[in-house]
Parts: C-alpha cells; sequence; structure tokens
C-alpha cells in the first residue's frame, strides 16, 4: 500500500479488483443474501470454522460485483491506525498513509476484516460508524470525515468454535452486521470442490470427503477442530501430484491437525479404510 | 451420641448370636480394646467381621471356614477395618483355594504394621488376585511379593496394588510374579525407580513387562480404537474390554468382539500372531465389523415383518414378568427375532452369518481401503477353521456354507445336498448392494428350515468325504467375495495361498488359538442383550436386596434414593452402601430436629448461608429460594501432599511458571521510540530532526506506540466434591479427586507467575438445604502455606447439585473486579443429588443449563471441563458447543488444564 495521490486512482483500483472468478460453489443462499446486503448496504458478518471457503466466497463476491477487495487479516496488535492510516516520517517530512479501511472506503470496495475477533476491541469500535446509516469514516489525525460512497461494504468473519473468552464480538460490534453462518459444504458439494481445486479424480475427492465426515465426529474429544476443506484440498494435491494416499493425508490431514499420538493412529486407521 | 452407641452394642450383641459361643468370647475378648479407642468405627468394623464369619459358617465346609476364620482374625488383631474388608473379599478364594488363605491373613496382618491404609487395601486385592490365579506356584509367588512390596516400601505399594488386577488380566500370573519380584529387587535400591518400572512408566519397566506377555494388550491401543469407532459412528459408541461384560455374558474363548448395538467388547489381549502389527490389524478388523454391523443396520431389524415368518407370539421371557418399569422386553432386536424361533440361539447363528455375508460387502463397498485388511484377515481366518469331520448336523452345514461362500471351496454334491446349493445361491445375493438386514432375517427362516431347526435334524446328509482338490463344478473358482484387492502375505503363522490343499485336516494354524464356531469367522463376533439393560437389571436387583437388608433394620429408604448412591459409586460393598445411607437417613433426622441445622455447632460462625431458586422443567419456572448454599471456609491442611505434587512434577511446575509469566504483561502501557505507532513522540522526532539537520544517521524511531491492554480476568474454579471422585484412575494409582488437586496444584502455581485473581471453591452436599460450598482460596487470598494446606485436604464428600453451586459461585466472581469473569468447573459427572427430592437426570441438567444461562447473561463465561467420557452426550445440551472439554485421560489432567485455561484467556 503505497501512498499515492487521488489522481492515481485507477491503476490503484484496478490492482484491488479480482480479474479472475475465483472458483467458488455456493452451499446455499450465501450468493443471493451477500448481493442484496451489498445492495442495501448492510454489512456482512461470516462466521464459521476455519478453512471451508469464506475468504474464497468473498472474493468470489467480489469478482461478481465487480468490487475492489481489500482484505486485512487481524491480528491482536492491530491499532486503530493500522486501519485508518498513519503518518509517517520519510525524508525529513510526514507523510500520510492511508490504512486499508480508509483504503477501500475511497476505491468504493469491499473492506474484509478476516479474523475479525482476533483484533484488539478497541481497533475494531473505528468502524461502527461506517457499519451503520452513517457510513462515514471519521480520520481523526487529518480532521477529515470521509463519507463511504454507495459501493463500499464491509465484510468482516470469525470462527465461532473459538474458545477463549478474552476474544468475542461485542453486541455493538455484532448487532451491526447481517449474519451468514458457513460451514464444511455437503459431501457431494465438498468432492466437487476438492477434486476442482486439487486437481484428483472424483473418486479420490469423495474418499477424501468421507475421510473428513468421519474425522470431524472426533471434534471436542481431542480435536478443537474438524479437518478444513483447506487441508482436503492440500492432501488431495499431494495425491495428484502422486504421492501415495495414505502417506499425503498423514501429511495433510492427521499431522497439522493434532499432536496426540493415539488420534493420530485412529485417523490414521480411518484413512487407510478408504485408501 | 450415647444412644447410637447403645444401639451399636445392641446390634453388636444381636450379631454374635448367630456365631459359636467360642467364637463370640474370642471377637469380644480382641474387641473390647480397640473399642474402647474408637467406639463407633471399630464397633461397626467388628460387626462387619462377626456377619461374615457367621456367614462363611453357614456356606463354608468346617475346614474351609476354619481356614478362613484364622486368617481374619489374625488380621483383626490388629486392624478391625483391615479385617472386615478381608473377610468381605476373601469368599472367592477360599472356595477355590484354601491352602493359600493363610498367606494372604499373614500378608495383610503384617502389612498392617507398616501401614493401616495400605493393609486394607491389601485385604481387598490380594484375595481377589489370589483366586484368579490356578497354578499354585505363581499365585504364592504373587501372594509373597505384593506382601513384601507392601511391607518393605509402603508408598511403592499403595501406587502398585491398583495396577496389579489390570496385570493380571493383561498377562500371564508367572508373568506378574517375575515381574513383581523384578521390581522388588529395584526397589531395595531406589523406591523410585522401582515407582515408575512398576507403574510401567519407564521403558525398563514397559520391556520388562512386555517380554513377560505374549500378544498385545486391548489397554495399550484402547484409545486409538475407540476414537476409530466414534469417527465411524459418532460419540454414542464405546469401545470396552471383554472383561466389563455383565455378569451372566463372557466372551466365548474363540470369540475377539461382541456387541449390543451401542457398546463393542473385545478381547482384552491377542496373541494370534507373533507380531503386534498384525495382532492390532486383527483387532482393528474384528472392531470394524461390529462397526460395520451397527453402520449397516443389522440392528435397524425389525422382528416383526420378516417375510416368511409368521407373527408368532414372541416367547414370553424372564425379563418381562421381572420388570414392572419402562422394560420392554429384550433391547436388542437380533435377539427379539432369533427369539421366535423354537432354537433362538441357532436362529442366531444363521443370522449373524447371513448378516457376516452382506456387511462384508458393505464394508468393501465403502472402504476400499479397508477390504485389504478383511481379505488379510480372511486369509487367516481360513487357516483356523473347525474340523469338517468332527462336525454334525446344522454346524456341518454352516461350516460347508461358510467355506464356499468365503473361500469358494465346492459344496459337496449328490441330490441331498441340492436345497443347500440353491440356499448358497440365495445368500450370495446377500452380497448386492440393494440387501439388508430385512433380506438377511428373511435368509434366515429359509435356512432355519433347511437345517432342520425346525425338529427334523435327520435331513441333514452325512458329512461329505474328503474334498478333492479340484474343484467339482466350474463356479468353485468364482471368487467368493468382490473388491479384495489382494492380501499382503501373512507372515507370523504360515499362511498358504488360498486353495493349496489342506482344506480341512490339520488346516487350524497350531498357534492360532482357537477355531472360530462352525460357520462363525476368525474376526467376527457374537451380539448380546443390550447391555445398560442387564447391567441395570443387576443393579435393580441389588438396589432391592440393599433396601431389605435396611429394611429388616427398621429403616425406610427408597429404592431410587438406594439406586441413586449405587449409581455414584457401582463399586462400593453393599455393606458400605448400607451404612452410608443409614447415615444419612440419622444425619436427617437430626438436621430436622435441630431445626433446620442451624443448630449444628461446627456451622457457626464462619458459615453464610444464602438461598437461590431453582429451575424446574416440569413447571417450566423457578422454584423461589429453593436451594440453600452453605458457604464455609474450607479446614485441613495438608501441605505435604501440595509438596509432592510440586516435587513429582518439579520441571513441568517450572515450564508452567515461565509460560505463564511470558502471558503476563509488561509493566508499562506505552512504548516510546518505537518504529511504528499510533502517535508521533514528539521528543524523538526533535532528536530525529536534530540528527538529520547536522548529517547524522537517523533510524526512523518517532513513535510512541500504546501497549496491550493489562490482563484483566478474575477466575473461579469449582470443583466437583461428590463421591463418585473417590475413584481410582486408570492404573495410576491416584483418585479422580487426588488428581484433581494436583491440577489445582499447578494450576495456582501457574495462576501466580501470571497475576490473574483467582479463587478455589469446591462444592457437594446432600438435598437442596445443604449445598455446601468450602472456599478453599478466596480470590484476595495469597498462595500462602494455608492455603495450600487446605487444597492440599480437599476430599470428596457426597453428592453434587451443580446449579446452585454455579449460581453461587457466579455471585462471588460478580462481587469481584475483573473486566472478564471465568467460570471453570471441574466434574467428573452429571449433575446428581438425591438427598431428600431428587435432583437427577433431566431436572437437574435443565436447572444447570439454566445457572449457567444466568451466568452468561451477567456476562461470566462458564466453562466444564470433566473427565466423563460420557461427558459429551450431556454437556453439549448443557454448556454449548464451545464450552466444555472432555479429558479422556484423567491423568493428564494437570498438564491439560493450564492448556485449556491458557486458551481460554489468550
Amino acid at each position: 500500500m503505497s501512498g499515492r495521490k487521488k489522481s492515481a486512482v485507477d491503476p490503484l483500483r484496478a490492482q484491488y479488483l479480482v480479474d479472475e472468478e475465483p472458483y467458488y460453489v455456493p452451499v446455499g443462499q450465501e450468493v443471493a443474501l451477500f448481493a442484496e446486503a451489498a445492495k442495501q448496504q448492510v454489512p456482512v458478518l461470516l462466521k464459521g470454522p476455519t478453512g471451508c471457503g469464506k475468504t474464497r466466497f468473498v472474493s468470489h463476491m467480489a469478482h461478481q460485483l465487480g468490487r475492489p477487495l481489500v482484505t486485512v487479516a487481524c491480528h491482536e496488535d492491530l491499532t486503530a491506525s493500522d486501519l485508518v492510516g498513519r503518518y509517517l516520517f520519510r525524508d525529513g517530512e510526514t507523510v500520510w498513509v492511508d490504512g486499508p479501511l480508509t483504503l477501500a472506503v475511497k476505491l468504493g470496495g469491499i473492506c474484509y476484516l478476516d479474523e475479525v475477533v482476533e483484533a484488539r476491541n478497541d481497533s475494531v469500535v473505528v468502524i461502527h460508524p461506517l457499519a451503520d446509516d452513517r457510513r462515514i469514516l471519521p480520520v481523526e489525525k487529518r480532521n477529515e470525515i470521509l463519507k463511504a460512497p454507495d459501493d463500499f461494504l464491509l465484510v468482516v468473519s470469525y470462527n465461532p468454535a473459538y474458545q477463549s473468552v478474552l476474544k468475542d464480538l461485542k453486541q455493538s460490534t455484532r448487532q451491526r452486521f447481517v449474519a451468514i453462518a458457513f460451514d464444511y459444504p455437503e459431501r457431494d458439494v465438498e468432492a466437487e470442490i476438492v477434486a476442482h481445486e486439487a486437481g484428483v479424480t472424483e473418486e479420490s475427492a469423495s474418499r477424501l470427503v468421507r475421510v473428513a465426515s468421519r474425522i470431524r465426529k472426533l471434534k471436542n474429544h481431542g480435536l478443537e477442530e474438524g479437518v478444513s476443506t483447506r487441508l482436503l484440498i492440500y492432501a488431495g494435491r499431494l495425491i495428484a501430484a502422486g504421492l501415495d494416499p495414505n502417506t499425503a493425508c498423514e501429511a495433510a490431514i492427521v499431522q497439522p491437525l493434532t499432536d496426540d499420538f493415539d488420534l493420530q493412529r485412529s485417523m490414521t486407521e480411518v484413512i487407510r479404510d478408504f485408501f | 451420641m450415647a444412644s447410637d452407641d447403645e444401639k451399636k452394642k445392641g446390634s453388636i450383641r444381636k450379631r454374635l448370636a448367630g456365631l459359636s459361643v467360642g467364637d463370640a468370647a474370642e471377637l469380644v475378648v480382641l474387641a473390647r480394646q480397640r473399642i474402647r479407642e474408637a467406639p463407633v468405627e471399630h464397633a461397626k468394623a467388628a460387626a462387619d467381621v462377626t456377619r461374615a464369619l457367621a456367614d462363611a459358617r453357614r456356606e463354608l465346609p468346617s475346614t474351609s471356614f476354619q481356614v478362613m476364620r484364622r486368617a481374619v482374625l489374625l488380621v483383626a488383631r490388629r486392624d478391625w477395618t483391615a479385617a472386615a474388608v478381608l473377610a468381605e473379599a476373601l469368599g472367592d478364594l477360599v472356595r477355590d483355594h484354601p491352602d493359600s488363605v493363610d498367606w494372604v491373613g499373614e500378608a495383610v496382618a503384617r502389612t498392617v504394621q507398616a501401614d493401616r491404609r495400605l493393609a486394607r487395601q491389601l485385604a481387598r486385592v490380594l484375595p481377589e488376585c489370589a483366586a484368579a490365579v490356578t497354578e499354585r506356584g505363581p499365585r504364592l509367588r504373587i501372594i509373597t511379593a505384593l506382601a513384601d512390596l507392601c511391607r518393605r516400601h509402603p508408598g511403592l505399594g499403595l501406587a502398585a496394588l491398583p495396577t496389579v488386577r489390570n496385570l493380571l488380566a493383561e498377562g500371564s500370573a508367572d508373568g506378574l510374579a517375575t515381574f513383581l519380584e523384578e521390581a522388588l529387587g529395584k526397589a531395595a535400591r531406589s523406591e523410585s525407580v522401582a515407582r515408575s518400572f512398576l507403574l510401567r512408566e519407564s521403558r525398563a519397566g514397559q520391556e520388562a513387562w512386555d517380554s513377560q506377555r505374549e500378544g498385545l494388550a486391548l489397554a495399550s491401543i484402547a484409545r486409538t480404537l475407540q476414537l476409530y469407532a466414534e469417527a465411524h459412528l459418532g460419540s454414542g459408541v464405546r469401545v470396552r474390554p471383554a472383561t466389563e461384560l455383565p455378569a451372566g455374558t463372557e466372551l466365548p474363548a474363540d470369540a475377539i468382539a461382541v456387541t449390543d448395538g451401542r457398546h463393542i467388547f473385545l478381547a482384552p489381549r491377542l496373541d494370534r500372531f507373533e507380531r503386534d502389527e498384525r495382532n492390532f490389524r486383527l483387532y482393528k478388523v474384528a472392531l470394524a465389523q461390529q462397526v460395520g454391523r451397527i453402520e449397516f443396520g443389522t440392528f435397524g431389524l425389525a422382528p416383526d415383518a420378516i417375510p416368511g415368518l409368521d407373527p408368532i407370539e414372541v416367547h414370553a421371557t424372564e425379563a418381562d414378568e421381572a420388570g414392572d418399569e419402562d422394560e420392554e422386553g429384550l433391547g436388542n432386536p437380533v435377539l427379539v427375532f432369533a427369539s421366535r424361533f423354537p432354537d433362538p440361539s441357532l436362529a442366531r447363528r444363521l443370522l449373524l452369518f447371513a448378516e457376516d455375508l452382506r456387511v462384508d460387502a458393505c464394508l468393501r463397498r465403502e472402504y476400499p481401503g479397508l477390504a485389504r485388511d478383511l481379505e488379510d484377515m480372511s486369509q487367516a481366518d481360513r487357516r483356523v477353521r473347525p474340523d469338517v469331520e468332527e462336525l454334525q448336523g446344522p454346524d456341518l452345514v454352516l461350516e460347508l456354507l461358510a467355506r464356499w461362500l468365503w473361500f469358494g471351496e465346492p459344496l459337496p454334491e449328490g441330490p441331498a445336498w441340492k436345497r443347500f446349493h440353491e440356499a448358497s445361491w440365495l445368500l450370495q445375493a446377500l452380497r448386492h448392494p440393494g440387501a439388508g438386514v430385512q433380506d438377511s432375517a428373511g435368509a434366515t427362516v429359509l435356512l432355519y428350515g433347511l437345517v432342520g431347526g425346525d425338529g427334523s435334524p435327520a435331513d441333514i446328509p452325512p458329512p461329505p468325504p474328503p474334498a478333492a482338490d479340484e474343484p467339482m463344478f466350474g463356479v468353485a473358482t468364482v471368487p467368493p467375495s468382490e473388491g479384495g484387492e489382494g492380501a499382503e502375505g501373512g507372515e507370523g503363522f504360515g499362511i498358504g495361498m488360498p486353495g493349496d490343499g489342506e482344506v480341512d485336516g490339520d488346516g487350524m494354524g497350531g498357534d492360532m488359538g482357537p477355531p472360530p464356531a462352525a460357520g462363525g469367522r476368525l474376526f467376527t463376533g457374537d451380539v448380546v442383550d443390550a447391555v445398560e439393560e442387564a447391567e441395570r437389571r443387576a443393579v435393580l436387583e441389588r438396589a432391592r436386596a440393599i433396601q431389605r437388608a435396611l429394611d429388616a433394620r427398621g429403616v425406610a429408604v427408597s429404592l431410587r434414593e438406594i439406586l441413586a448412591a449405587l449409581e455414584v459409586d457401582p463399586d462400593v460393598p453393599d455393606s458400605t452402601i448400607e451404612r452410608n445411607l443409614l447415615e444419612g437417613y440419622r444425619e436427617s433426622l437430626r438436621r430436622s430436629s435441630a431445626s433446620g441445622g442451624q443448630g449444628l455447632e461446627e456451622q457457626a460462625a464462619s458459615v453464610t448461608v444464602s438461598r437461590y431458586p431453582e429451575w424446574d422443567e416440569q413447571i417450566g419456572d423457578y422454584r423461589p429460594r429453593w436451594a440453600s448454599v452453605w458457604e464455609r471456609r474450607a479446614t485441613g491442611d495438608a501441605t505435604a501432599f501440595v509438596e509432592s505434587v510440586l516435587a513429582e512434577h518439579g520441571p513441568m511446575v517450572r515450564r508452567l511458571r515461565r509460560e505463564f509469566q511470558m502471558l503476563r504483561p509488561s509493566g508499562l502501557g506505552r512504548e516510546r521510540r518505537a518504529r511504528e505507532g499510533e502517535e508521533l513522540d514528539l521528543d524523538a522526532l526533535v532528536e530525529e530532526l536534530v540528527d538529520l539537520r547536522a548529517g547524522r544517521p537517523s533510524d526512523g524511531r518517532v513513535y510512541l506506540r500504546r501497549h496491550r491492554k493489562l490482563r484483566d480476568v478474575s477466575v473461579a474454579f469449582l470443583v466437583d466434591l461428590s463421591a463418585s471422585t473417590r475413584e481410582l484412575v486408570g492404573d495410576t494409582g491416584k483418585s479422580v479427586i487426588e488428581v484433581e488437586k494436583e491440577s489445582l496444584v499447578m494450576m495456582s502455581e501457574a495462576l501466580e507467575a501470571l497475576g490473574d485473581r483467582y479463587a478455589i471453591f469446591g462444592f457437594s452436599g446432600r438435598g437442596r438445604q445443604m449445598v455446601t460450598f468450602d472456599v478453599f482460596k478466596d480470590f484476595d487470598e495469597r498462595l500462602t502455606e494455608p492455603v495450600r494446606g487446605r487444597i492440599g485436604a480437599m476430599s470428596y464428600r457426597m453428592e453434587n447439585r451443580d446449579g446452585a453451586a454455579i449460581r453461587h459461585a457466579t455471585q462471588r466472581l460478580l462481587a469481584v473486579e475483573g473486566k472478564t469473569r471465568l467460570l471453570i468447573l471441574l466434574s467428573d459427572g452429571k449433575p446428581l443429588d438425591c438427598g431428600c427430592d431428587l435432583y437427577q437426570a433431566s431436572y437437574a441438567q435443565a436447572d444447570t443449563r439454566m445457572a449457567l444461562r444466568e451466568a452468561m447473561e451477567k456476562k461470566v463465561h462458564p466453562f466444564c471441563i470433566t473427565v466423563d467420557p460420557q461427558g459429551e452426550d450431556y454437556l453439549r445440551e448443557m454448556y454449548g458447543d464451545v464450552r466444555y472439554a472432555v479429558i479422556d485421560s484423567v491423568a493428564a489432567l494437570p498438564s491439560r488444564l493450564p492448556a485449556i485455561y491458557r486458551r481460554l484467556t489468550t
């Protein structure tokens, strides 16, 4: 994000446009919901387990709506200035640099705050005026107030399975969004996704998905979360590359999920049932 | 109290009447001295001894009785309680091996001198172990070794005793004796080395033990198999060792697995192969077969809708008459179906025979990888078939059909066999994807007619001539089962290629263990009646016996209350339960006479009573001021316990302290001269500009950065002190409460390092009028020696009324500062309190759920950590998806608790 003048907005905008259509298979009414929310300028909250396609969905929608997409991966040291922008000191001068939120407002695009619970509550508060009918962004340090254009849309995501009590969205934040709940796709859909993304045969993809449906039953029994679609795709890619399926699943599913030996062994046996 | 003693004396007198004059005199002389010291306790134990001896005199031959009496009295001279335990435990040993009883008595008596508590434990364990060993040599070696261990190294004995029975189930008696002797040798040099050796926590211990026994122990892979089954079937299914089968059911010697549709019981050990990897495969295939039965609907059988089977009256079972509760005949549809035939056991075998074919095909279709293992074990199965020449009747037919269907060995020709050829094609059809359990049932009806189960056994053809080397007709080469991707050669017992002669005759692998029943398979098992049902019936029977016994003493206790007591602690002997209930009864009498319990002096000054409403699911409303919570400062001082925990887990404590220290935010809220930040640091900026003007290099550190906000967490640990926490954990030799205490000790060390505000509460009680709430450490208290001592002295009490305790803990949390308030419940089971009213099952869970909801509304975050493996079933209901954790290995709690806490608060 280098600071550019307003005259350069168009090339900058182009930089944030999603050119190629991202592969995404709808699993419910999420596309229609999102499109309507965008039309009505209502911010959107996506909730669901990790690796189930939230981020992919957002870029898919950005492409479909033809809007630029500015993504922020939230973390606990993320400050309000990180979002809004700050003066940097450069060559003896102070230079204002837009933060991603400001940038998205100026571009009239989608600002996507990924894993928003990770951000500190006081940072998240800066989105409040943007996320109600005011649709403004006060930039205190510059003493200006930006009015969001009609195409600006705020999207945040979080994982409700996250167990930390310190990290929960405040009600005052939550209640500014319409929420779309995500889960791992239905078996057939997930198999289609894995086959497409990993380039494996339908048969292999279907077996991977059936493995996943077994492993997901172990959630809360040592597994904090079930295996994500993302990991299945990794496993699929390793298989497509010619690795032995059991080896591929061991590397892409068993080992990333847990360090617990008994659990690993039982997952290995489940995988062995299918491959 | 005096009247109590009087009564006790009276009852002893009555009891003594059952003994011969000589015995009674002896007992009285022995007892007098002890009874003077601590009247009630010893009088009770003495009475128990008396009663047990009187019973034994009636039941045993006189020589055996003399032996038993000698042993018990020997122990009684030193400790009455140990003698009472011994008298109760000796039964089997006296009956089976009277010659070893003296040794046991001697061992226990000597141990009393070393450690009274240990002796009582030994009195229970030793007779059981000794009775389980059939050969005299190893039996005496085990007794001697254990006795020496307990006498010379009481600490070691305490740790080792709980594991001994498991060891015996896992290995041979000879092996155990050698193992114990080796441990004894090590103990002479170093107790700590011997301890880890005995508990197999050291490699030497594990290896020494492994070399003693052959094969693979279920215990070592139980969790893996449990998780495997859960992955396939969800959390409702339990994998258990066959030793836990309810009384009356037993795993046949030739079987590896048996299921009732919800529980899968596996043989405690497998040594059919030389290599454990292969034994593991066999375990897994056997388990997968049972999982397959459940997954593919064997237990979905509808016994009333079988084509070809007239709706016969279901044979009335004894269970129907016995139970007036919600029993609806047998729980297992397979058995219901079988019970409709004149020969239920044959019908069951036939149905399972058909189901094996169907389920096997389903498994191979659904799990292509498993097909490989199935094929592999199928080859092993082929090596251990029963000898056809020794079979006749239905056995013969089934075995020949099995060989044809599984291995393609041709059926005999001839007119008498023609109908079986036809039947075999019908059975083949069960392998098609469309086939269901109803089809298997249909095939069963047909087979039952064919093999003469209806009373015409004469029709069964005579044994065929020895099978020819060549198939008699072309179809014999049709592969018997589809989809196998070829077996990996089975080493270890010299597997042959399919069809290389030896079709019958000596085809059984010598060291492969017994052959399966005719027509059965090596790795498929039987089905049994729903286990809960059988267990429930047994418990009900026990409860009734206890009720009768109490009745005889003129005390009326409801069956439900007894059942609840049994549920809390199923392993406690009946006499103890009787005693507890009697005490509870007296307690409640005392309390009601003392106007609501306020008069009890021990609860004077430091006790505060708060009343809380309770949610009644039935009326859909709160019962106001329903439960009384008695908060009091815990007493006791057991700093030694804490010290030993800190010593035992030294490295872990240090690591935890370091880790938690790092979570602690450093004091300053702002960082100056940062490379980036939200504000400019003016001082730094001026200096920077000066430097620039002066031509010096600049580093751009001109920002002011605000630090992460300070931690402001208050946490209350609420420990469930119900009686069930006294149960021992696996083979650690520690009880649940001890492990929980250990975890709290570790946790408080970590929290001291972190600086979060924390309190430790324990709750128990009996009845809504008295929920006790012990404060072991309050929020503003430092972790001083007395506090440590109180935590160390924490001990189990009675029942757990979760809702009231949660409400009180919530109030306590709200009274302290803290941006984040956390309530962590350490529990070992469902909420349950059966004092004077019923607090259990859905009522208790609904109230607990409501209490949790109230807490959440007040911004207190509840989280439950349970060691109950069944916790999944009810915790999700009460705590929601993310507010609980099931610790499946209790021993891991001390390390898991801090980890969970960290995850919750970062």
